[in-house]
């Protein structure tokens, strides 16, 4: 279970920490934006990642991310990078420079241009997944729900609380992700203790204990969930109600720094991109290596 | 005046087994009612249907002079609370002061008076140093403390415990039981419906109410019930330490009333060598 700390809400005070879901939500998918957008010449992408990637290390310091947890989550990602690699050595590619020769295997010729294109595919997972850990690690999960309730609430025109039914779904689903792991450990210990072995044995035999471990944790959540909207209903509850609010958000001067901050870079970006600015034209490869095959 | 008026009640989940048979039951305001009875004849299905959470097949039920029908079932729900038994299953918001929201939002009262309620309930139960913590940080007996305070801030009449402690370990159970004598103190109107396996906790209130197999077979005051071992054995009770202590005690002699404690009979013990 100690994967699942990937992404866990960190209880620090930090600028980030303070700022409205929502706003922190927004500026996400502009970075998530920016970073997919990519400026024709290579040497401009180049370093307009590096300049992304300076900026969320910064931000990861900022918000007191561990990096120790980042390292973790991307060592599972070594078998996507022997994928990716594979792919882009061996598919061949009509954009290829053909003067970026690295080296042949046999009469068939490696091209640098895939060794960095795959690069940079694995650099802009890494900078989405530094994106989604400093939101996760300095947002509560509730917040979270209280941000995609706000934006889904232009649906109120449908006279039915689909944002409020969604966030009251997403908040409880998310209150009961501990319950439902205590549980699972419960049920692996009982069912260890009748003999069902989780870890040996050939796959029949795990799929057999898997299913012994999935039926009762059904079984339970169902129990629960039919006790938790008795609950939830003696206590009043009826989504179709006005019902008052005991959390608000605030968009606070900290909001307007960051936001602005972040539009301006996405701003960026998106000119650069759109006006085709290859403000720099070096062909990097070329100027490293000189282009010749190294063996 | 008369709190909670069942009369004719019958239930049944499927049709040929019926649940709860003919229930007649008055009860008054602030009283303390235990109900008993083994597992299975109908006590919390008794409970869901005053507060609606069942519909009854036929009869009546009166709930502060309103009968119970789909009309009145939210107003009625304003004045009954429940504490259920598994604390885990009823902890609907994702901190202590969240879940204690969670029943004034449902009540649409204004943010001002919610965040000052919040407060001065969690402070009632004791939980007041808690208000920012998540339920799984919580023992189980803090959680059904939580739960009274959700029951209690919305200011019921009625307060229903079914079987609130019987999932909580010794400690967490003397809590409970002692949190909801407070409760009474300070609010003598408040009646209370205690359901319990527990013959200790049944013991507290001021009627007992015996259910066997969805019928009510007795109603009395607590100390008449466990003085009638027929009764006991018939219905396979156990009886409370303090009854068993008392009728010991008598039987080698000490000079013991029903009424005396446990803190009394030690101390005549204590004197008497
Ligand atoms: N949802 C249900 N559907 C069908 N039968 C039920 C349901 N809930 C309880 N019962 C049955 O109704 C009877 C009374 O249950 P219950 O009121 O929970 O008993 P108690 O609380 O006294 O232990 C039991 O025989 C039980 O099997
Ligand atoms: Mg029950």
């Amino acid at each position: 279970m100690n994967n699942l700390t990937f992404g866990r809400y960190a209880p620090f005070n930090t600028f980030v920490h303070k700022l409205d879901p929502r706003n922190k939500l927004l500026m996400m998918i502009l970075l998530l934006v920016s970073i997919f957008l990519k400026v024709d010449s290579w040497s401009s992408t180049l370093i307009l990642t590096a300049f992304l990637f300076l900026l969320l290390i910064a931000a990861m310091i900022m918000s007191r991310v561990s990096f120790l947890q980042l390292f973790k989550s991307l060592s599972m990602m070594w078998f996507l990078v022997i994928f990716l690699l594979l792919i882009y050595i061996f598919i061949p590619n009509p954009n290829y420079n053909p003067e970026h020769i690295a080296f042949y295997i046999g009469s068939y010729a490696v091209n640098y241009d895939a060794f960095y294109q795959s690069g940079y595919i694995i650099f802009r997972l890494i900078m989405m997944i530094m994106i989604t850990m400093i939101l996760t690690a300095t947002t509560k999960p509730m917040d979270l729900t209280y941000a995609i309730e706000w934006y889904l609430s232009p649906l109120k025109i449908f006279k039915y609380p689909v944002a409020h039914i969604l966030a009251m779904t997403l908040s409880i689903a998310l209150r009961f992700i501990p319950t439902l792991l205590d549980e699972t450990q419960r049920i692996m210990k009982a069912q260890s203790s009748r003999g069902v072995d989780f870890n040996k044995g050939g796959i029949f035999k795990r799929i057999g204990g898997l299913v012994a471990l999935i039926i009762p944790l059904f079984v339970s959540a169902i129990g629960r969930s039919e006790e938790l909207s008795n609950a939830m209903e003696a206590r009043g509850y009826n989504p179709y109600a006005k019902r008052s609010r005991y959390r608000i958000l605030k968009f606070s001067w900290r909001d307007l720094i960051a936001f602005i901050s972040i539009l301006a870079i996405f701003g960026g970006i998106l000119t650069l991109k759109i006006y085709d600015a290859n403000f720099i034209k070096i062909d990097f490869i070329y100027w490293i290596f000189g282009a010749k095959p190294l063996f | 005046m008369k709190n909670v008026v069942i009369k004719n009640l019958n239930y049944s989940y499927n049709e040929n087994t019926p649940v709860l048979k003919n229930i007649n039951l008055e009860i008054n305001q602030g009283e303390y009612v235990s109900i008993v009875g083994q597992n299975g004849c109908g006590k919390s299905t008794l409970c869901k249907l005053i507060i609606g959470l069942l519909e009854k097949d036929s009869g009546e039920i009166i709930v502060n002079g309103l009968s119970l029908n789909k009309d009145s079932i939210q107003e009625i729900r304003k004045k009954v609370a429940i504490v259920f038994q598994n604390p885990d299953n009823q902890f609907i918001g994702a901190t202590v002061e969240d879940d204690i929201a969670f029943s004034l939002e449902n009540n649409n009262i204004p943010r001002e008076k919610m965040i000052t309620l919040v407060k001065e309930y969690a402070t009632k139960v004791g939980m007041e140093d808690f208000l920012t913590k998540e339920p799984s940080y919580l023992s189980g007996g803090q959680k059904q403390r939580v739960a009274i305070a959700d029951a209690l801030v919305r200011n019921p009449e009625i307060l229903i415990l079914d079987e609130a402690t019987s999932m909580l370990d010794p400690a967490g159970k003397q809590e409970i039981l002692s949190l909801v004598n407070k409760m009474k103190l300070e609010n003598p109107n408040l009646t209370i419906i205690s359901i319990t396996h527990d013959i200790e906790e049944a013991y507290l209130g001021d009627r007992i109410v015996l259910l066997n197999e969805g019928e009510i077979v007795l109603t009395c005051r607590p100390d008449e019930l466990f003085k009638n071992s027929e009764l006991i054995n018939q219905y396979n009770l156990s009886v409370p330490f303090i009854v068993q202590l008392q009728k010991k005690c008598q039987e080698l002699g000490y000079q013991i009333n029903d009424e005396d404690t446990l803190e009394k009979i030690g101390e005549m013990i204590c004197q008497s060598k």
